[in-house]
């Protein structure tokens, strides 16, 4: 059964669609990321998912149950982004009241509150107000509150957001911790280094639609490309392999060989051997997550963080008239 | 648990601020004041010997007016009391006496009019000094021996009431009999402030002072700047709770949200009732200690109190709700406190027009009434029904004050007391009237907040 589950999704604010049929499919003990331009539509699914917001159409499902409910949302964490915690508490006491909020006992708050913090290192400052709390410091609070009733899935939106690149590796860890005891994450964030190292499967959003899903793998394989070396003092039969369709561009001390429709890179292997030259290097070529975005990005039309009717200037253009 | 723990929320933000803290120290204050009010039981002559000295005190001010007038001085003497050991039960025997530099004098002080100076006068004045008194009984001066033939033409008769003669000094001898004074505590006391000082001419029982202090300062003028002040305090928290990335946290708990907004409600609701609950019982404490009054009426103020910010802050619920302003709500809830007292106070008005009428007709059926006249000399008529109308739905907030003064009037004052009050009437108000209307408005705009909450994407 899938933890998460949305079918043809849809989320209309009056004349904007902000979800044009959705559909995502989230396995237990996934890490699940979700990508997209500002405006995409990410933080509209997050809120279905958890009821805060109401959908237009399609079905939403959690843990098997119609998602947002109250029942659900008892085995649920969430970390929302830009968040803002009452000041007037301590991280201690905001995360007993968080506790009461999920019927967790007085004991089992006592003892859990201090060895949550202590995970996300802010126990020491647990009894002091939050409104003396660094904007990192916030952020570990934050997720110590997403985590400490130990829900079956977590949202994480935008997690290491202000906070150091230590701090950063730390959720890392957490997050495969996580996954190592069977929960399910799902990960909002723009870090789409961070998303590449932790995520099980990855889906971009655009103008509201899903554009890919997949493993991360899956992504960023960049099909038909590798890098080949040989041996030192031995040259690469760049002629005869461009005679059999290949195409053959030297990178550095070694070639890069993209193959044909439909061929695969066997018939060159079979031609070094032949040559009687030692194959030392052979990689298929991968690119970044951020690179399979950027290009999905640019090919699509303009997206929602260019306001439309206002282009860029050319440096040294003049500038537009007002009319 | 979830109800607790918004208890505790809603605590937390309330002492964040500082005003409750702020708040509670005030009510310790108004309760150390009320426990410093002290009452001593005074006699017939301090009762009549204050004011006669505030009146030549105010007259010797002109010095140049006083000689006109003739420079009259007033005294009480030969008090004597039938019982002295319980003063409130005893008939009094006394000579009020009135001197004038010179004979010539007191013509002058005679003529001037308005003074205690003459016969007449001297009764309309202590008849009015002593008004707990069934009879007062004034005998005139002896007259001098020359005036016996005088006398014996027709006396003052024959030159319209005042005597030809004068003398620098006339001594009226005064009968106070039947005290309608039921109690010890219904005896004139003089008040004295701040445990020690006594305030110049304050003369009440102590029934009366009691009530002044827990209907005036208390009810009315400290219930009025508390309910003032936790309207402003109160209002952020529906506002705070929906604020970006606040309601995110909340929404995504285990927790409906109606039921959310019902227990921020109740939070607000019980930082109000836990102030009332301690200036309530700390009055009534330090009340009690002072003059031994311990009936609970005064007690009603905590309940009251609660209810009536009730009806306030569903007013600010639904306007936090609606509009996310703190400074809305703040604004919409004094509206609406405003309106209800005027509808209040209208309907009120229109009510004793219409008795008073009524009354007039059955006493006196040719009475000229005018059909027309408008009330209090601007509402029109035509607008009588309108505001018996809207009165009708309108939270009872007006009454609901006015209901507590009785309240409080009854616990303390004697029934001699409360007829001398204007509570000799049974009241207008019917309290299941009065809360079944106010709690209908409460359901109502809890209602239409919740519906909205509930249907809104946030």
């Amino acid at each position: 059964m899938p933890v998460i589950e949305t079918r043809d999704l849809r989320k209309h604010y009056g004349p904007v669609k902000a979800l044009k049929g959705v559909s995502i499919r989230v396995e237990p003990g996934e890490i699940y990321g979700l990508l997209g331009q500002n405006g995409a539509g990410k933080t509209t699914l997050i809120k279905i998912l958890l009821g805060i917001v109401h959908k237009t159409d399609g079905s939403a499902d959690l843990l098997g149950r119609p998602a947002g409910t109250v029942a659900v949302r008892q085995q649920v964490g969430y970390l929302p982004e830009d968040h803002r915690f009452p000041e007037y508490h301590t991280g201690y006491s905001l995360m007993d009241f968080y506790g009461q909020l999920y019927g967790m006992p007085r004991a089992d708050r006592r003892r859990k509150i201090p060895e949550m913090l202590e995970v996300v290192g802010i126990k020491a400052r647990m009894d002091y107000r939050i409104r003396t709390y660094s904007k990192g410091m916030k952020q570990r609070l934050g997720i110590a509150q997403s985590l400490f009733h130990d829900p079956a899935v977590v949202f994480l939106d935008e997690p290491t957001d202000g906070v150091d690149p230590v701090g950063r590796r730390e959720i890392r860890d957490l997050m495969q911790g996580l996954k190592e005891r069977g929960k399910t994450v799902f990960l909002n964030s723009h870090l789409l280094g961070e998303v590449e190292q932790v995520c099980d499967r990855v889906a971009i959003l655009q103008r509201g639609s899903l554009a890919r899903q997949g493993t991360v793998a899956d992504l960023t394989r960049q099909a038909g490309r590798f890098v080949i070396g040989l041996a030192p003092g031995q040259e690469f039969p760049s002629d005869e392999v461009a005679r059999l369709g290949y195409s053959v561009e030297p990178v550095g001390g070694r070639v890069e060989v993209t193959l044909p429709d439909g061929q695969g890179i066997d018939p060159v292997l079979g031609l070094l051997h032949a040559r009687g030259l030692n194959l030392r290097h052979l990689v298929e070529k991968k690119q970044t997550l951020e690179d399979v975005f950027v290009a999905m990005v640019d090919a699509a039309d303009p997206g929602t963080d260019r306001r439309p009717g206002r282009r860029a200037r050319e440096v040294g253009a003049p500038a537009a008239r007002r009319k | 648990m979830q109800f607790l723990a918004f208890l505790g929320d809603s605590y937390r933000e309330a002492r964040s601020g500082w005003m409750l803290q702020l708040m509670l120290v005030l009510s310790a204050l108004l309760v150390l004041l009320v426990a410093s009010i002290g009452f001593r039981p005074i006699t017939v002559q301090d009762q009549l010997d204050q004011p006669l000295k505030l009146m030549t005190r105010l007259m010797a001010a002109n010095p140049e007016g006083y000689a006109q007038l003739g420079k009259p001085t007033f005294a009480v003497e030969n008090l004597s009391a039938t019982d002295p050991n319980t003063p409130w039960r005893s008939d009094y025997a006394f000579d009020f006496v009135v001197a004038t530099p010179s004979a010539e004098d007191m013509r002058k002080a005679r003529q001037a009019g308005g003074l205690p100076t003459t016969g007449a006068k001297v009764r309309e004045f202590l008849r009015q000094a002593l008004e707990d008194y069934e009879r007062v009984e004034v005998e005139d001066p002896p007259p001098p021996p020359a005036a016996g033939a005088f006398l014996a033409a027709g006396g003052p008769a024959v030159l319209g009431g005042s005597p030809p003669w004068a003398t620098a000094e006339e001594r009226y001898r005064v009968a106070a009999r039947g005290n309608k004074v039921d109690d010890p505590l219904a005896w004139p006391h003089q008040v004295s402030v701040l445990f020690a000082w006594d305030v110049p001419f304050m003369h009440v029982p102590t029934r009366t002072g009691a009530y002044y202090i827990e209907k005036w300062l208390v009810s009315e003028a400290g219930a009025w700047v508390a309910l003032l002040v936790s309207v402003i305090i109160t209002a952020g928290f529906v506002p705070n709770m929906l604020a970006k990335g606040s309601l995110d946290l909340l929404v995504s708990k285990p927790i409906g949200r109606s039921r959310l907004l019902i227990y921020k409600y109740v939070g607000g609701l019980t930082f109000v009732f836990l102030l009332a609950a301690f200036t309530g019982a700390g009055v009534w404490l330090a009340v009690g200690l002072r003059t031994g009054l311990w009936t609970p009426h005064f007690l009603a103020l905590i309940p009251i109190l609660t209810f009536y910010f009730a009806v306030l802050y569903s007013v600010s619920t639904l306007a936090g709700v609606l509009t996310r302003s703190t400074l809305f709500a703040i604004l919409a809830t004094g509206l609406a406190w405003g309106l209800f007292w005027v509808v209040g106070k209208a309907n009120d008005g229109v009510q004793n027009l219409k008795a008073v009428e009524a009354d007039m007709r059955a006493k006196m059926p040719t009475a000229p009434v005018d059909p027309d006249g408008p009330m209090w000399g601007f509402v029109p008529r035509w607008l009588f029904a309108p505001i018996t109308a809207v009165h009708a739905v309108t939270p009872r907030t007006y009454e609901l004050d006015s209901r507590l003064g009785r309240v409080i009037a009854e616990g303390v004052l004697t029934p001699y007391q409360l007829g001398k009050q204007g509570y000799d009437k049974p009241p207008r108000e019917d309290w299941a009237e009065m809360l079944g209307v106010s709690a209908a408005f409460v359901v109502l705009m809890l209602g239409l907040a919740c519906w909205r909450f509930e249907t809104r994407d946030h």
